[in-house]
Formats: structure tokens, sequence, C-alpha cells
């Protein structure tokens, strides 16, 4: 079986082209840095089955980064029978450096000139033969979005594979060319594979390839010593770059042909777009406003703010099945409509269920409707909710704003020693913890990769969502004041605030240094691909749904058994759950979440919040899931009757007794505190060692504990505030102080 | 006891353990369970290479 690797600059559509060939649904998106590790998949319309292997983006083969190390490794090591080197025909010359870099190995190489359609529309044309010509290896234009000349692309690739090639240097017609010849004649007299590679990279110093070849060094630097360049002097690593580009502007880039129509002096749409929404002032309100748009259209119970205005609830359509689906007092936006709809669609199902099993004994029903059922519909019921949300963050993300976010950020970030480069796997958290933690190996700081690991989880994600959503709309329902979308809005600002706090802290305490430098090419503004965004949230759907009918459910049919069952191992009825085993175990610990607001000051069924906290540690939507079978089995001897989704969360909120302030305190607990079970397995295997992973857990706990506390002690006594700003004073005095007395003893 | 009662039982207990068990090999296989579709890499094979990267720029003091 032949393997074909992808190589290329990031962001120059390798895992457009992988999904493409493979039909995989790996995550893209319109930014540098998505692809952090090697992917492998199958192509099966050559001669012979093709594995494809996609590999992390790299501007060039002297790596800095791990993923830029896993490419050049594997290209190096693994000895790909072809490698297709993909370039952005938009911009030939940059992305041409790394294809001088390729041709220097000894492997066959095509290569797909990708976004050719971009080229057309920008009425550039490249000519794909002349390249060809120059090159000397095969040139194919391609799009991989739209799959045009895939095909052709994977015929040549495969043809090329079966014939061997030689390595050829652009520099062979520089001032350099003796020098690189007699390092590679001396490599190839040590029968080292690739000769011309490793001696034009020994030639450069390249600190990989200097500590492979330690033997080689004083007969290099003896052939170095001879050499000394008017302009760069013994600058080998400048020449070298020079060399390459030079020749690359006088031979290769003749093959393009600028639109002689273009005014070069006018702002292009995107410059247009770009001074609007990265303005130093108003980018940042900007960009609080767009997630604002997205938070109402998808929470809101009073979309567009409108309902004041229409004065009656003409849309609560009272005594059908919808009633309060389309709204009550205001229009829902889109996102509640859906919410509505799936509730009554999982209603009708309990219903059906409870219907069936009618003659069969209590505990049965109990825990099918109740246990199981009561539990999966309070989850599922958020899907909708939860892939609206994520179908938004994926349009901003594909169109090339969120880069746009980090370079605004970075101004920012940059004071607290982080750059912009560390917000994106940020805000990959808010879909989920773990690609966003494992794309941190793109920042090439280790206390800046920890600091971000660390904080990663504030950003809520996809499976934090249905608390925010059941709490603030249960908020909502029980006291009647509010926007479900405005609490859920500031939740997710809490979180961001408390990330940045939270890496202040870290970066001028225990990880002090300077941010890494920040380059960042800015993609060009591109519309989202339907198809793009529809096989994004299919895949999402899919893994939510598998998560409900595996961990969910078992997790549900757990906590009914103990729940109803007391330590001597007797069978409860509902009533009596307050003597259970899991009802035990709730108030054994409720005293330590007092100072929160939903300890030991709640009533007799203040430790089903515990409890859910707990649950939500193996899955963050197991807290949902646990309110959904205690509400159910509880609801009866309350209210006198079931409830779904959100209501279920107000039942608990009327039975427990809690107040607005605790239940904030329980919403940022949740968000901040240790998230599920595999975000801790990938923490784990980011962080440099066991220490560093343990101090995490700890940081967990203690922000998450202290978060909460603050919030309740502010929103209970708003005259605390001014004891919290005073201890924070204290704080940054003794940190300046700390700080001030290190320096001046370094001084010494 | 009930025809249904017994099999509640069992199926809820073979699903339980079912699951315990599902998860177990999907760590093993380097797949998570977080629902994200993605592949958590903690497998051999990823952490392995990751390892080696990370030593690489460790011990060439790329970063310094």
């Amino acid at each position: 079986m032949k393997k074909f690797a992808l190589v290329g600059n990031p962001n120059c559509g390798k895992t457009t082209l992988f999904n493409n060939l493979t039909g995989s649904t790996a995550h893209t998106g319109n930014w540098p840095g998505v692809t952090v590790d090697r992917r492998e998949g199958e192509y099966k319309k050559c001669p012979e089955i093709v594995t494809i292997v996609d590999l992390p983006g790299i501007y060039s083969l002297s790596p800095y980064t791990p993923e830029e190390v896993v490419s050049r490794n594997f290209i190096l090591d693994e000895k790909p029978d072809c490698i297709i080197n993909i370039i952005d025909a938009t911009n030939l010359e940059r992305n041409l450096y790394l294809t001088t870099q390729i041709m220097e190995i000894d492997v066959p190489v095509i290569i797909a000139l990708n976004m050719i359609d971009e080229v057309k529309k920008s009425g550039d044309t490249i000519d794909a033969a002349v390249l060809e010509k120059k090159i000397g290896v095969p040139v194919v234009a391609i799009s991989a979005l739209k799959g045009e000349g895939t095909s052709e692309l994977m015929d040549r690739a495969y043809e090329v594979a079966e014939q061997k090639r030689e390595g050829f240097t652009v520099l062979e017609q520089s001032k350099l060319s003796h020098l690189i010849n007699d390092v590679a004649i001396a490599l190839q007299g040590q029968n080292i594979e690739n000769p011309l590679f490793h001696a034009v990279k020994l030639v450069e110093s390249d600190e990989l390839e200097v500590a492979a070849h330690e033997p080689l060094l004083g007969m290099i630097d003896n052939f170095k010593s001879s050499f000394q360049d008017d302009i760069f002097g013994v600058d080998f690593e400048a020449l070298i770059a020079d060399g390459r580009y030079k020749y690359i502007s006088k031979n290769y880039s003749t093959a393009l042909t600028r639109n002689s129509k273009t005014d070069k002096s006018k702002l292009t749409k995107s410059d247009k777009i770009d001074r609007v929404l990265t303005h130093r002032i108003w980018g940042i309100p900007m960009f609080l406003l767009i997630l604002f748009a997205i938070f109402h259209l998808v929470f809101s119970e009073n979309f567009l703010f409108i309902g004041a205005a229409l004065g009656k609830d003409w849309v609560s359509l009272p005594g059908t099945a919808f009633e309060g689906v389309f709204g009550a007092g205001g229009i829902n936006s889109p996102g509640a409509i859906l919410q509505g709809l799936m509730e009554v669609l999982m209603t009708w199902i309990t219903d059906g269920v409870a219907g069936w099993l009618s003659n069969s004994p209590a505990w049965v029903t109990g825990l099918l409707c109740d246990g199981i059922l009561g539990g999966l519909s309070s989850v599922l019921s958020f899907i909708p909710q939860i892939l609206l949300l994520l179908m938004l963050f994926s349009i901003l993300e594909d169109t090339g704003y969120m880069a746009r976010v980090a370079f605004i950020l970075d101004r920012i970030l940059r004071r607290f020693g982080l750059s912009g480069r560390a917000f994106m796997p940020m805000i990959m958290g808010f879909g989920c913890s773990v690609p966003a933690m494992i794309n941190t190996r793109t920042l090439a700081d280790e206390n800046e990769r920890v600091a971000t690991v660390r904080v990663i989880p504030f950003f809520s994600c996809g499976a934090k969502l249905p608390i925010l959503t059941a709490i603030s709309g249960g908020i909502v329902m029980s006291f009647g004041i509010g926007n479900a979308d405005i609490i859920t809005y500031s939740m997710y600002v809490v979180g961001i605030l408390t990330a940045i706090i939270t890496v202040i802290l870290m970066k001028t305490t225990t990880m002090k240094g300077d941010a890494a430098p920040f380059i960042m090419e800015l993609p060009n503004y591109r519309l989202p691909q339907f198809k793009s965004l529809m096989l994004l949230m299919w895949d999402k759907a899919k893994h939510f749904i598998q998560k409900a009918f595996t961990i969910i459910l078992a997790s549900t049919i757990i906590i009914w058994f103990v729940s109803h069952f007391s330590f001597d191992w007797k069978f409860l009825e509902d009533s009596q759950m307050n003597n259970s085993i899991l009802a035990g175990f709730g108030k054994l610990i409720q005293p330590l979440f007092t100072p929160l607001g939903f300890g030991s000051q709640l009533n007799e069924w203040g430790w089903v919040f515990i409890v859910s906290a707990i649950t939500g540690l193996i899955a963050k939507e197991n807290v949902v899931a646990t309110f959904g079978t205690l509400a159910a089995c509880i609801g009866a001897n309350i209210v006198g009757g079931g409830a779904e989704g959100i209501a279920e969360t107000a039942l608990m909120i009327t039975a427990s007794g809690i107040t607005i302030p605790a239940l904030i305190a329980f919403i940022a607990f949740n968000m901040t505190t240790i998230p599920c079970m595999a975000a801790v397995a990938t923490a784990k295997a980011e962080m440099p060692n066991k220490k560093k992973f343990k101090w995490t857990l700890f940081f967990w706990i203690c922000t998450s504990y202290i978060v909460g506390t603050i919030i309740y002690l502010v929103g209970s006594w708003w005259w605390t505030i001014f004891i919290i700003l005073a201890v924070v004073a204290i704080v940054i005095t003794g940190i300046i102080l700390f700080n001030l007395k290190g320096k001046k003893k370094n001084k010494k | 006891m009930q025809v249904i009662e017994i099999v509640v039982i069992v199926v809820s207990i073979v699903f339980v353990i079912g699951v315990a068990i599902w998860a177990v090999v999907r760590k093993k296989q380097g797949k998570s369970t977080c629902g994200c579709g993605e592949c958590d890499g903690n497998c051999a094979k990823c952490m392995e290479t990751i390892k080696k990267a990370r030593e690489q720029i460790k011990s060439n003091n790329i970063n310094k």
C-alpha cells in the first residue's frame, strides 16, 4: 500500500483536501494551526489503496513547535512514497519557500496548486504548465473545497510515486553552491540519506541537524570558515533564505500574471472589512457585540426585545401542546423555539412510555420514565441550541473572523505574557476542551502552553451549555426576572474574565516570562461552505447522541438506583429519597459548599445540587441529567407533577429554596471546576510533568471555589464587594512588592 | 417478582457494565469519550510522536 503525505503551509487547505480525498470529516478552519497531529485516511480510486497522511502546517523544514517537528520527522523518517505539496495559489511566492526545501529531499513530489478558483476570481492567472516546467515537478491546479482537479492530482501523484527522484536545490546557482556541494559529498560518503537536504540544513546551522550530526561539525565548520558574504557576513540562515527568495521571484513568479485592471492603491473588500472589525478601539466592543448577538439568537425568550411592544401573549398558544414554545409574552429566538419543540417531543415520548407501562410495578415505571427518560430528556432537549451555537461559532471561524479576534486580543494578552496565538485554542474550547488542549501544541513557549491548558475549561464547552441554559431558564421561570440570553452571555463573559485574571496571576507569579512573538497570517475572508457546516453539525449531533445513549444513560441508571436505595439496601419510595445512599453522600459534603450558597443553607433537597456537580466530573451533561432524573422523582411529591427540560430545574429551585446568587455561583462553579474525565486525561497528557498536572487540578478546584464564593457573596450582600476589592488590592500590592524585590536581587 | 422486573434489572446491569467496558476500550484505542468526535491524542502512537518531538526541541534548546 502506498503512502502519500500532504505537506504545506498552515491554512493552505491540507485538511480540506484530506477530507475530500478520504471522505473524512476532520475539523477544518480558516486560520493557521488547526491540525496539530498527523491524521490518516484512505483513497480508493487509484489502482491500489493509497494511505493519505494529513500533516500539521509548516512554513519551513526548520521547526520550532512540537507539531512542526511531527511534520518534519514524518517526511524524513517515515519516507512517504510521494509528497503532495499543497500551495495556496493566492500567496504563491511565500508558499514556494517550503517547496524549495521539500525539493531537496530524495522523494517523489507533486505540487497541488490549491484555491485556483480564488485566483481566477481576482482576475489573476497562474500558468500551471509554465510553473511545472520551471520547477521540474508536476503541478496540478485544484480547488480542494469544490473538489475540482483532485482526481487528476491523485492520478499524477500515483504515476510520480512509481518513479525515483533525486533531490535538487535552487541554491545551486547561488554563491553557496560550492559549500553545499562539498558538505553533501562528505555526507554521501558517510552513507547518509538525503545528503543534499541535510547539507543545506547543516550549512544553515539548523539546531536539529547540528545535534544529529555532531561528529561532522568540525569538518563543516572548516568548509564554512573560508566563506564570507559582503551583505550577510557569516549569517548562513539569512543567506540561504535570501537565495531561495531571489530564485523564487526570478524564476517561479513569472508563472503568475496579475490582473492589469486591479488598482493596487485601492483597498480590497477584505481590507475594508478589517478596517472596522480590527479597529484599535472598536475591535473588542465589536467582538462582544457579535458574541451577544449570537447568544440572543440562540437563547433569548424575548427575541429582538419586542415582547414589551407586542404587549400580549399572542404567540403562547394557550391550551395546545405547543403552549409557550414560540413565546410567552415575547417571541422566542430560533434556538429557544427549537429547544421548546424538542421538549414537546420528549414529553410526548415520556407520556407514551408511561402509558405503555401503566400495569407494571411502580419502580419499573419510575426507573424507565423518571430515571432514564427524565435524565435523557433533560440533556437531549438542549441539542438544538448546542448545535445552533456551535454552527454560529463555526461560521465566525470559517469566515476568518476568529483569526482577527486573536490579532485584536494579542495587544491585550501580550501585556500579561500571552500571545494572541493562545487565543485560538481558547476559542476552540467553546466547542470542546479536548481538541482545544491538544491545539496548545502550536504554542512554542512551555509556560504559555501550561497556562493556556489550565484556562481552556473556563471557556464553556458544548457539554456545559445545558447547565447554563437549564439554570438561566430556571431562574427566569422561577423568579420571573431577567432574560435567559443575558444570563448565559454574562456567564460566558465571567468565564473569559476568569481566564484572563488567572493568566495574569500565573504570569506575574509562578510563570514569569515574555510572550513568544506572534506572527499570524490573517486569512482572506471567505464565505462558509454550507456542506462543511452541515457535516460539522451532523458530526457533533452524532457524537452528542452517542454520548447521551451511553455514558449519560448509564449514569442516570446508577443515579436512580443509588437515590432509591438506603445504606441498609432497602428500596425507597420517591418520597423517601432523602434517606438514600445518594442523599447521604450529598449531605456529607454539602457543608463544604456553604460559602458558595448551595451548601447547608438550603433545605432538605439541597443535596441534589451537590450530587449534580459531582456527577458532572464524569461528563458535564450529567449535571443536568442528574437534575432531570431526581426532579422527575421529586416532582410528584412537591408540586404534584413531573416536568421536562428547563421546568425540571425550576422545580428543583423551588424544592431546595436556593437563591439567585447561589444559582449563579452554581453555574460559575461548574464552569470553572475540574472538567470532564476526557479533558482531565488530555490535560495530563499535554502537561510537561506530573507535578504541573497535580497543580493544574488544584488550580481548577481553588479557582471554582473562589469564583463561586465571590459571586455568591457579592450577589447576596453587595457591600462585600468592598472587602473583596480590598483583598484584591492587597494581593496585587504583594505581587508588585515581591517582583520589585526579585528585580533588586537580580540587579545585585 | 414479575418478568418485566427481572428483565429491567438484568438489562440495566448489563448495560452499565457494557458502557464501562466500551469506555475503557475506547480509551485504549486513543479515542475520546468526550463526544467531540476528535481523537483525544492520548493513544500510544500520538503520545510517542509528540513526546519525541518535545524531547527533540528541549534537547536542542530551540526555544531559548
